[in-house]
């Protein structure tokens, strides 16, 4: 009986890791992901959208795919100097929610992909 | 006349939530705040939700072990009384609690808006260190050093997993968390022996437990100070290593007191600091933004909601004798199906993998003979990653 609770006990810790591991491993693989997709994707979604920047401002601007489009926001940097009105661009980033609407976190944006 | 039936509706939504485990007060407001409500109405219904939601989650917390997020403390005392035939006892404990910290609150609210925004300030810059002396503390109750260094490793696994979850895009994550953690593990260890909920006894009980309400109302106050993350339930678990009681009715006198506090300054926070600690609150804030003169009929509304809810609680707390007629095996494969397909509707395929994760991570504690509060780590670990 001893031996069995250990037994039990090491395979819980086991799985515990294991599965740890494995949700951290879900949370930080991008996924290749339309804008339409990623409007309907849950808060915190870790994507990689691929499309071209209209209405770029100074804090935000926006990836479309022809017409259906995601507001963009990158850190601190400004935006205008990221990246020019129609120029295509890969956003590799997180869904995020404010107000009941999503917009995308950006970590790296690469142009001309 | 508008307000009463939005209070009733309210009354009905908030049972409803309370009753069946993974639909949160929150869920329903946001329900609510997406149809066309106007925004005075919106307020009163959302406000009565919450007050019934409060009451009623002591429910299946108590005779299934089945976790809130707010009341999550309150899982393990509830459920032993239920298995010694005193639930309906722990339900009565809960009610009164609830309805005393809730009165006491109100009265100090107005205090609360002049005390809170200087208590914040001086606490604010310093949060994560107070976190960390609060874990500090929680583990050294464990006072052997072998123990010790086991709660450790347990806290930081389940701060690992909360890390995971809350960085992950998964809906609702507490839900699958908190009802693997206490309710999937706890009917796992259950199959070793074969019981059932016995009958239980009357609600009668000693009001010896006043202490605990003031102490509660407080430690509520002070959760309102809290960022983030499930902050009633961190309280009610610090508040659990200063208070050490044998007696499991004042425990859940504390930990409802806190909850009812936190709900009710929660007012006071969102108009002192900015800050909405409570999502039904910032739902109705976006609708109809809120002043001081709004307080005294909002709080009166939640006061009633809680009144009507708390003799309902009582009523139907007499049936719970029903579920003696199952045995707790066939009772807890239910609960466990129902937890399941819950997690599976509300959070999908990634929710079952947290669900998974974190019943085998909720077994570790009895099985090594430590409390079961370290795997709120959970919740605690991130909190101070978020205060750094």
């Amino acid at each position: 009986m001893e031996m069995d609770e250990q037994k039990i006990t090491a395979a819980a810790a086991v799985f515990a890791v294991a599965g740890i591991a494995l949700l951290f491993l879900l949370s930080e693989t991008p996924r290749d992901s339309s804008v339409a997709e990623a409007l309907v994707a849950p808060a915190n979604s870790y994507l990689r959208i691929n499309g071209t920047a209209a209405n770029v401002t100074a804090d935000k601007f926006y990836i479309c795919q022809p017409k259906l489009c995601i507001s963009v926001k990158k850190g601190e940097i400004v935006s205008a100097q990221l990246v020019a009105e129609g120029s295509a661009i890969s956003a590799l980033g997180r869904v995020k929610e404010y107000k009941g609407s999503k917009y995308f976190e950006a970590e790296r944006i690469d142009i001309g992909q | 006349m508008l307000a009463i039936i939005a209070i009733a509706v309210g009354i009905l939504l908030g049972v409803f939530s309370g009753l069946l485990p993974g639909i949160h007060s929150n869920t329903v407001a946001s329900v609510l705040a997406t149809l066309p409500i106007e925004p005075d109405a919106l307020a009163f219904l959302v406000v009565a939700v919450l007050g019934a939601h409060l009451l009623f989650q002591f429910l299946p917390s108590i005779f299934l072990s089945i976790p809130d997020d707010t009341v999550v403390a309150s899982v393990l005392p509830g459920h032993r009384l239920a298995l010694a035939g005193r639930g309906r006892e722990a339900v009565s404990v809960c009610a009164a609690s609830t309805l005393l910290a809730a009165g006491a609150s109100a009265l100090l609210l107005p205090v609360a808006l002049v005390v809170l925004p200087a208590v914040y300030a001086l606490i604010e810059p310093q949060m994560a260190l107070v976190l960390v002396a609060a874990s500090l503390f929680l583990l050294s109750s464990e006072r052997e050093g072998r123990k010790i260094a086991i709660a450790a490793c347990v806290f930081l696994l389940s701060g690992a997993l909360g890390i995971a979850t809350l960085r992950g895009a998964i809906n609702d994550p507490l839900f699958p968390a908190f009802s693997g953690l206490f309710a999937g593990s706890g009917i796992l260890l259950s199959f070793t022996s074969r019981t059932r909920l016995p009958a239980q006894k009357s609600e009668r009980t000693e009001m010896d437990f006043l202490p605990y309400v003031a102490a509660g109302v407080l430690f509520g106050m002070l959760s309102d100070l809290l960022p983030g993350i499930a902050a009633p339930a961190q309280i009610a678990i610090f508040a659990s290593a200063f208070f050490t009681t044998d007696d499991a009715r004042k425990f859940l006198a504390l930990v409802a007191s806190i909850a009812a506090s936190h709900t009710i300054f929660a007012f006071g926070s969102l108009l002192s600091i900015g800050k909405a600690r409570e999502g039904a609150l910032a739902i109705i804030n976006e609708a109809h933004p809120l002043g001081a003169g709004d307080l005294p009929v909002l709080i009166g509304a939640l006061l009633l909601s809680m009144g009507v809810s708390a003799f309902f609680l009582m009523k139907l707390s007499r049936h719970a004798g029903a579920l003696a007629a199952f045995d707790t095996r066939t009772l807890n494969l239910g609960v466990l199906a129902y937890l399941v397909s819950a997690v599976a509707v509300i959070s999908g395929a990634e929710g079952l993998l947290l669900f998974a994760t974190a019943t085998a991570l909720g077994l570790l504690p009895p099985l090594l003979g430590i409390r079961r509060t370290h795997v709120m780590g959970l919740i605690i670990v991130p909190s101070i990653l978020l205060a750094l």
